[in-house]
């Protein structure tokens, strides 16, 4: 097929018999999954027979762009990756969930695209350590010696010394020394800077796959360049003219004078994803002290200021030095972070001893615990290797649940700790965030115009004000998803809406712009305008050609979002795995002592939540899906509504 | 071989994000498509940013595309 936006290739690499061979992208499945994780699940449909152990050879890992990936198109920097996920995703059986995660690349996906490829699966288990070389002139594997062993940052140099481009970089997939140690948590990085995959580090591990590289010269076509550039254009216009438009996110956001001050005095250069106008991702470096040189590169500096409270931290330079390590053994910040908390707050009520720590005494704020700590992880020594194996073997060796230890543990659904605590940030039982978290696959969250923190009433309690929605905001930005005038009156009254019925819509406008390869948060200091189904499906034709109407391109969304479901039926996940987490269901009785005062788990509008809301919230969401309420399964008439019938 | 400098543009590495925008407008307009490697500006920040030999004498146009301040017309028009 003439291809446009898609460079028409799917590359198929097997690491043990070294078997690489290439199929052409089907245009059925083009016009049902769009790309991206649509067409990784399709694939891993056939490929992944379900029970698989997660860690075996014959665990696919399907990677990939979409159509407008590589594009001028704003935020279109998004690589995706489907697979079945290394973590224990529940306390009763043994069983592991089949999701994605979607990172931003700078030169890894155009880089792929640009080799000739929109997607690349890979199975099997090298004999020896290899790295996996995909160019427009050959895919070869190649053998790994100079770089395992080595950490995310270093190999990451190796090899753009070694697969120089001719204007720039090639592109690059790497994991750590824990994701080599086959570390559940551990994390694999992309173009040494974005995380494509929380969890994903042990499988590449598994595989003896240290890295992917990329580059290429194919060129990605343009069907109608003129429509194509007239669109951008118009869209850039409103972008920059927006009053709240800044290229870099501004210091006055973080949280307080002394944080942004510290932003200022510490930040290196600031790196964006291909073709992002909002660029995130900050080089903090430490400029004195103990540790001065260490440098932290990667996500937003907020986090370095939740972590360092978390862990007691007083000083800038010992949370840097932290995050850097983490980076470069390629372990899962947000994770370790947690159960690190979690394990010296359990020492200290003597849950966990000195022997299990092999004499490593766990004090909170002492840095070098920590470094130690993370070492013994990353090593899988003493405590260190049950805490890699994920959050449910911990709890299981502890015999403390961390997931409804209600001081100190965190929210874990289905294995993985979520983003974020609902608990904490007031307003997140929302549709897009806490409620999310607890029906996808794994314990995932979605921002973009699906983000919304809540209106004007609770100003002082919020990190970025400039972020908070209006509740006419909410139903402006649904309208943009495509959202019919039927489904509109069933999502909102005059003063409300129904967090269930919601949470559907949010969640397949947010699997379309994966499956188009956009980021879900693109110029997040505003309204993200890129956030336009009816914008998104005119771009879509003139890039690929393709004819879609755009209430047509929301159910692409849908579609995927049934088709994962069912790769997780398959695996014997159902309504019970969707399961709030423990903690979240006492706060809305015992109140979370704050410095801003008690905290119970309240609903977008700030209404104290029961737990018969939070049952009657998820009936509405399978209702509203067209699921068996009480399974959670996708019906049979949904799925031929979907044109899934094949999967019935 | 690349030019190091352009006299109608201005290079600042050290505000390069790697957002890649200059190489895609480069590239869709040169060779018709969007490819990086075909581009006639060259971006190894925070070393570099500079201009294949084969780039368009007077031609600016990557710097309508950075909104990083990264490349700019000289005289900032």
């Amino acid at each position: 097929m003439e291809c446009y936006g898609y460079m028409g290739k799917t590359l198929f690499v097997d690491l043990s018999s070294g078997d690489i061979r290439e199929e052409p992208l089907d245009a059925n499945l083009v016009k049902k999954f769009v790309g991206g994780p649509g067409i990784g699940y399709r694939i891993l449909f056939d490929m992944l027979k379900p029970g698989t152990d997660p860690l075996s050879p014959e665990n696919p890992i399907v990677v990939g762009t979409g159509p407008l990936l590589g594009t001028l198109t704003p935020g279109a920097g998004k690589c995706y990756l489907a697979m079945k996920y290394p973590i224990p995703a529940s306390k009763r059986q043994k069983k592991y969930f089949v999701s994605i995660a979607m990172g931003g690349s700078r030169r890894f996906g155009v880089m792929l695209k640009n080799a000739g490829y929109d997607h690349l699966v890979i199975t099997g288990r090298a004999e020896k350590p290899s790295y996996l070389l995909v160019t427009d002139e050959e895919v070869r594997i190649c053998d790994a010696k100079d770089i395992w062993g080595k950490d995310v940052h270093e190999t990451n140099n190796i090899l753009l010394k070694k697969h120089r481009g001719k204007t720039g970089k090639c592109g690059t997939w790497t994991i750590g020394q824990a994701g080599e140690n086959l570390v559940r948590i551990s994390q694999a990085t992309l173009d040494n800077l974005n995380s494509l995959g929380r969890h994903v580090g042990a499988s590449l591990g598994s595989k003896n796959l240290k890295a992917v590289v990329t580059l290429g010269r194919k060129g990605i076509r343009v069907k109608d360049k003129k429509r194509f550039m007239k669109l951008y254009k118009k869209k850039l216009k409103e972008i920059l003219d927006h009053p709240r438009y800044q290229p870099l996110p501004p210091a006055t956001i973080l949280g307080g004078e002394a944080t942004g001050q510290l932003y200022e005095r510490t930040r290196g250069s600031i790196k964006a994803c291909t073709g992002c106008l909002g660029a995130c991702r900050a080089t903090l470096e430490v400029k004195e002290g103990r540790f001065k040189g260490a440098t932290y590169q990667g996500g937003d500096f907020t986090i370095s200021v939740d972590y360092a409270r978390r862990l007691r931290i007083k000083e800038y330079g010992d949370m840097y030095k932290l995050m850097d390590l983490m980076n470069r053994y390629g372990l899962c910040m947000l994770t370790t972070i947690r159960m690190m908390y979690f394990v010296t707050r359990m020492y200290e009520q003597g849950v966990v001893t000195k022997e299990d720590t092999g004499g490593l005494e766990l004090k909170l704020g002492d840095v070098d615990t920590y470094i130690a700590l993370i070492e013994k992880i990353v090593k899988r020594e003493d405590i260190g290797a049950v805490m890699a194996e994920g959050w449910y073997p911990l709890s299981e060796e502890l015999c403390v649940d961390a997931s409804a230890e209600f001081r100190y543990g965190c929210s874990i659904v289905k294995g993985v700790d979520t983003l974020i605590d609902a608990r904490l940030w007031k307003s997140h039982f929302s549709p897009a965030m806490g409620f999310t978290n607890v029906v996808h696959s794994k314990g995932k969250h979605v921002h973009g115009a699906t983000y919304w923190p809540r209106g004007p009433d609770l100003l002082k309690d919020t990190y970025w004000p400039e972020m908070l929605q209006s509740l006419g905001d909410i139903k402006r930005d649904t309208l943009r998803m495509g959202v019919t005038e039927e489904e509109m009156n069933r999502i909102f009254t005059e003063n409300s809406f129904n967090t269930g019925r919601l949470a559907k819509y949010t969640q397949d406008a947010e699997y379309l712009y994966n499956a188009l390869g956009l980021c879900d948060c693109v110029v997040h200091w505003e309204c993200d305008p890129t956030r336009n189904v009816p914008w998104l499906a005119e771009l879509y034709t003139a890039t690929t050609g393709i004819e879609v109407e755009p209430r047509e391109f929301l159910r692409v969304g849908e579609r995927i979002w049934n088709l994962e479901r069912l790769l997780n039926v398959r695996e014997g996940f159902t309504r019970e795995d969707d399961e709030v987490p423990a903690v979240w269901l006492q706060n809305t009785e015992i109140p979370l002592k704050l410095r801003s005062g008690d905290s119970y788990l309240v609903d977008w509008f700030g209404n104290r939540l029961t737990k018969e809301d939070i049952k009657r919230m998820l009936d509405d969401y399978y209702q509203e899906r067209g699921w068996d309420v009480e399974k959670g399964v996708p019906t049979r008439e949904k799925l031929i509504e979907l044109e899934l019938e094949e999967f019935t | 071989m690349n030019i190091m400098e352009k006299s109608n543009i201005v290079v600042s590495p050290e505000k390069c994000t790697e957002c890649m925008c200059c190489q895609l407008i480069c590239s869709l307009t040169y060779t018709g498509s969007f490819n990086p490697e075909e581009a006639r500006i060259v971006i190894n920040p925070p070393e570099e940013i500079s201009f294949t030999e084969d780039c368009v004498e007077g031609c600016a146009l990557c710097t309508r595309y950075c909104v990083y301040g990264a490349i700019a017309r000289a005289g900032g028009t």
